[in-house]
């Protein structure tokens, strides 16, 4: 009797121990995870700023109706080298408020929150968003209020931006993705080197200057139909298509037409300048390869 | 110790401390003069204190006060009209005077500029006026193409650089300016939309060499590209020097490597 208990004890044990072992031998597969950091902005019904810098990664931005800057973070599945230590279980969250009382000058509220992924500090209405960990590849969609917005977005070494919604004056610099920007109302400066930039406006700041350049790569914008503009497109080897009428500066070039109906198209060939609408504001696209497309809003 | 008047008065008066009047007695065995002032004061003080005060009489402060009541009163009766009065005076008499030296002022205002208007032909006026006001038109550009170049917002910089096609006197501050944001602004495109500004004045020698000069410090490859068709445009061989330079740093990844060998090639021949 006494014999049976000790096997059946000393068996349940080494079950129990044998699980435990199982356990350990294939851990559960984690689901990645993600970080969501909402910041208030210190005024929240006036025009606020919003700076990302990425080294790695992927940029959204949205509109939404809420108040607060809500900024999603999750490492970039899609790659297959992750950070080194980003899967550590500690969450490092921390929340701090900061003021900075300058005697004689309005007193500096800034809240900085540190998440696993990103670190968002807001100023005064400015919002900066970058990687807790400088190399990290990381997607971050950030969802903002529909006030006007000045955006500054740049990810060093590849991933695409894409914007939506937003009004504003954007300027992105994504060197070696795309860059993809949705419904924008304001002004754009977009800059890449090996992707491609399409943009289109539901409406746009009168006389505001824009520039749109990337070196290997289309250039893609839709503008509202009474849109007046000076345009300055320049290619080395790329087409022109457009179905503006536009009135070019010097005789050389002419719109021809392509098989679309409204679609014309000419070889820029270097430079060609020419005036949409009676002309207005001072627009710059320029590529070395790759075509340039000029459409009409619908 | 020196005779001292004043100390002397102080103890006559029996004010001093301790030590100073021990030290004054001190000085007033030895001194004659003081001995003999001390003397004279003391006879001046007894006879001060012979004179007899005059006492003030049984009514008097009852009679004093009786007098100052009746003043009040009369005062107080008076006032009111008397102040209504120097109102209304003041009405009268003073805001006309402030009235007349304004309208003078005016006046005398009116008479100068007429006269400086009437003394030149009307013709000549209006134009030297016009070139006036539009030089003071383009004195204000410049400034804010000046301050909107270092604008935080890369918009409005391209706004600043635009600027400079409606500057018909573009002076050695702007150009300056120009090649600063051309060398350092960190927007590519707002470089990019300078340099083409630039080309304008690509006949002045310093912009030329300023140009080419700026080749070795481009690190965008969009900015490279753009000086090698300007060099090729200008037929600049000075900057194959510059270009050379510019690719022992590139990397072999740089896509516009085979173009800037290119502009090097056409331009060496």
């Amino acid at each position: 009797m006494q014999n049976n208990l000790n096997m059946l004890l000393s068996s349940f044990a080494l079950l129990l121990l044998s699980v435990s072992g199982m356990a350990q031998a294939t851990p559960k597969p984690r689901p990645a995870p993600k970080e969501e950091i909402s910041v208030k902005l210190t005024s929240p019904d006036k025009p606020f700023r919003l700076s990302i810098g990425l080294t790695e990664g992927n940029i959204k931005v949205i509109t939404y109706s809420g108040k607060e800057i809500v900024v999603e973070a999750e490492l970039n599945a899609d790659k297959k080298k992750p950070a080194p230590n980003a899967n550590q279980n500690t969450n490092t969250n921390s929340n701090t408020n900061i003021n900075t009382n300058v005697p004689g000058l309005r007193p500096k509220k800034e809240t900085s929150f540190t998440g696993r992924y990103v670190a968002v500090t807001q100023t005064d209405n400015a919002v900066g968003i970058g990687p807790v960990k400088p190399f990290s590849n990381i997607n971050v969609t950030i969802k903002v209020p529909a006030n006007t917005v000045k955006l500054n977005l740049s990810i060093a070494q590849g991933g695409d931006i894409s914007v939506k919604d937003v009004k504003g004056e954007a300027e992105i610099m994504n060197p070696n993705g795309s860059i993809v920007l949705t419904n924008i109302s304001g002004s754009v400066i977009a800059t890449s080197i090996n992707g491609n930039i399409t943009v289109s406006f539901a409406s746009v700041t009168e006389k505001a200057p824009m520039a749109f350049s990337t070196l290997v790569g289309k250039i893609d914008v839709t503008f509202p139909a009474t849109f007046k503009a000076n345009m300055k497109m320049q290619s080395d080897d790329g087409t022109l298509f457009s179905d503006y009428d536009m009135l070019f500066d010097g005789a050389a070039a002419k719109m021809n037409k392509v098989n679309t109906p409204t679609l014309y198209r000419t070889n820029i060939s270097g430079k060609l300048s020419g005036r949409v609408n009676g002309g207005g504001a001072e627009i710059l696209m320029k590529n070395m390869n790759g075509n340039i497309y000029i459409r009409k809003q619908k | 110790m020196k005779c001292d008047k004043e100390m002397l008065t102080h103890w006559l008066n029996n004010q001093l401390t301790n030590a100073e009047r021990q030290e004054f007695e001190a000085h007033l065995a030895e001194c004659t003069a003081c001995r003999q002032e001390v003397k004279e004061g003391t006879k001046v003080l007894v006879l001060m204190e012979q004179i007899q005060v005059p006492q003030p009489a049984a009514g008097m402060e009852a009679r004093f006060l009786g007098m100052l009541d009746a003043y009040t009163q009369s005062v107080k009766k008076d006032s009111i009209w008397k102040n209504f009065n120097s109102r209304l005076q003041q009405l009268w008499s003073f805001q006309p005077k402030l009235q007349l030296a304004y309208s003078l002022v005016l006046l005398v205002i009116g008479v100068t500029v007429g006269y400086l208007f009437l003394n030149k032909s009307p013709k000549d006026n209006s134009k030297e006026q016009i070139t006036m006001l539009s030089s003071k038109v383009e004195d204000m550009r410049q400034m804010m193409m000046l301050s909107l170049l270092e604008n935080p917002s890369a918009s409005q910089r391209l706004r600043a650089v635009s600027y400079t096609e409606e500057i018909t006197n573009v002076n050695a501050q702007i150009i300056d300016a120009l090649l600063r944001t051309l060398n350092e602004d960190p927007n590519v495109n707002v470089r990019l939309v300078t340099l083409e500004a630039l080309i304008k004045y690509s006949d002045r020698s310093r912009v030329r060499e300023e140009l080419i000069r700026s080749i070795a410090n481009q690190e965008s490859p969009l900015v490279q590209s753009a000086l090698a068709d300007i060099m090729m445009k200008l037929q600049e061989k000075r900057s194959v020097e510059a270009f050379k330079k510019l690719l022992e740093h590139s990397s072999d990844s740089n896509p516009v490597k085979p173009k800037i060998e290119k502009t090097i090639l056409q331009l060496s021949i």
